[in-house]
């Protein structure tokens, strides 16, 4: 393993460039949308509508220069909210140079708990840690409709693998 | 719990593969048009004896679509790396944060873990590379240092 110094004089070719920032409403987010700005770029914070008011108030207090900055609400498992944010992000900006993916969440119950059985002795799904991966790295689940509209996609999946794929035995 | 973590959504593919799109498809805007990504990972993308399985697996996941990404991204003009932080007190980290301080230990600032990602993103050498950072083991020097395995060289 190599040692990297931070070269803190890179910083200065941050100027004028647009980053768009996934999760910047809070966090490690926050902070690298300050460090972009403070250097000259224009930052797009991306997060849920629900940190709407969180978002400005970095943008107000903690950006040094937060008229090179926007809020773009965006659930970004919903692949047309995010798509829309970069589209509104190159609206304002005229481009984009960088995508800060600033990834999730952890579990705060242990996944391979075996006591976690049901009143039959029947181990339990966990849905925590599946909704984990989903999240930190597929992004399917959300809302309650678009878990329907998963399992109902997952559904329609198997019945057309099931009929595209014939078990061969059966042949 | 559930609405907590649905709060915090970040998936990783469904933003690499956007944010490729867009990349490649907009202009740039300012004079140097090297386009970047950097994907969030974690220490838990390499280690896995923390006990949070899924996350580990999740963050191993994202180490796996760095490596997986790079002709693509090549293909298209884009760098794309991975940062992954050491223990960062964010909203995350509540309470296992607190444990790690009661110990005594150095935790990594979201600040140090901007610079990093800043790093990265800006330096036009890097694609393919994931840097750890670890302000654990060596917050006390003057310096801010990252510790850098080249994630291509393990390809």
């Amino acid at each position: 393993m190599a040692q990297v110094q931070i070269d803190q004089s890179l910083f200065s070719n941050a100027a004028n460039k647009t980053v768009l920032i996934t999760g910047a409403a809070r966090g490690i987010g926050t902070a690298t949308a300050a460090l972009f700005n403070e250097n000259g770029a224009n930052v797009i914070i991306a997060d849920l509508a629900q940190f709407r008011d969180v978002a400005e108030e970095v943008i107000k207090n903690d950006l040094a220069f937060p008229g090179k900055a926007i809020f773009v609400p965006a659930n970004i498992v919903d692949w047309v909210q995010l798509r829309a944010a970069f589209k509104k992000a190159i609206d304002v900006f005229g481009g984009i140079d960088i995508v800060v993916a600033n990834a999730g969440i952890m579990e705060r119950e242990t996944v391979l708990n075996l006591e976690d059985v049901d009143e039959n002795g029947e181990l339990r799904e966990n849905a925590e840690a599946s909704r984990v991966i989903d999240v930190n790295l597929k992004g399917t689940f959300n809302s309650k409709l678009l878990t329907f509209i998963h399992y109902l996609q997952l559904v329609l999946y198997f019945v057309y693998a099931t009929c595209a794929f014939p078990d061969e035995s059966s042949a | 719990m559930i609405d907590d973590i649905q709060s915090a959504n970040r998936p990783t593919i469904t933003a690499l593969r956007l944010a490729l799109f867009f990349l490649k498809k907009s202009s740039s805007t300012s004079p140097d048009s090297s386009k970047s990504i950097v994907l969030v990972g974690s220490t838990s993308s390499y280690f896995g004896g923390t006990g949070v399985t899924a996350y580990v697996a999740s963050k191993h996941g994202v180490l796996g679509l760095l490596r997986a990404c790079q002709p693509a991204a090549k293909q298209n003009g884009v760098r794309v790396n991975v940062i992954a932080p050491f223990l960062t007190p964010t909203q995350i980290t509540v309470g296992f944060s607190q444990k790690w301080r009661d110990e005594g230990l150095e935790e990594n600032t979201p600040q140090g873990v901007a610079e990093a990602i800043a790093t990265v993103s800006l330096d036009e050498s890097r694609t393919g590379h994931s840097l750890m950072v670890s302000m654990a083991i060596h917050g006390r020097s003057r310096h801010k240092i990252c510790h850098g395995s080249r994630a291509n060289e393990l390809v």
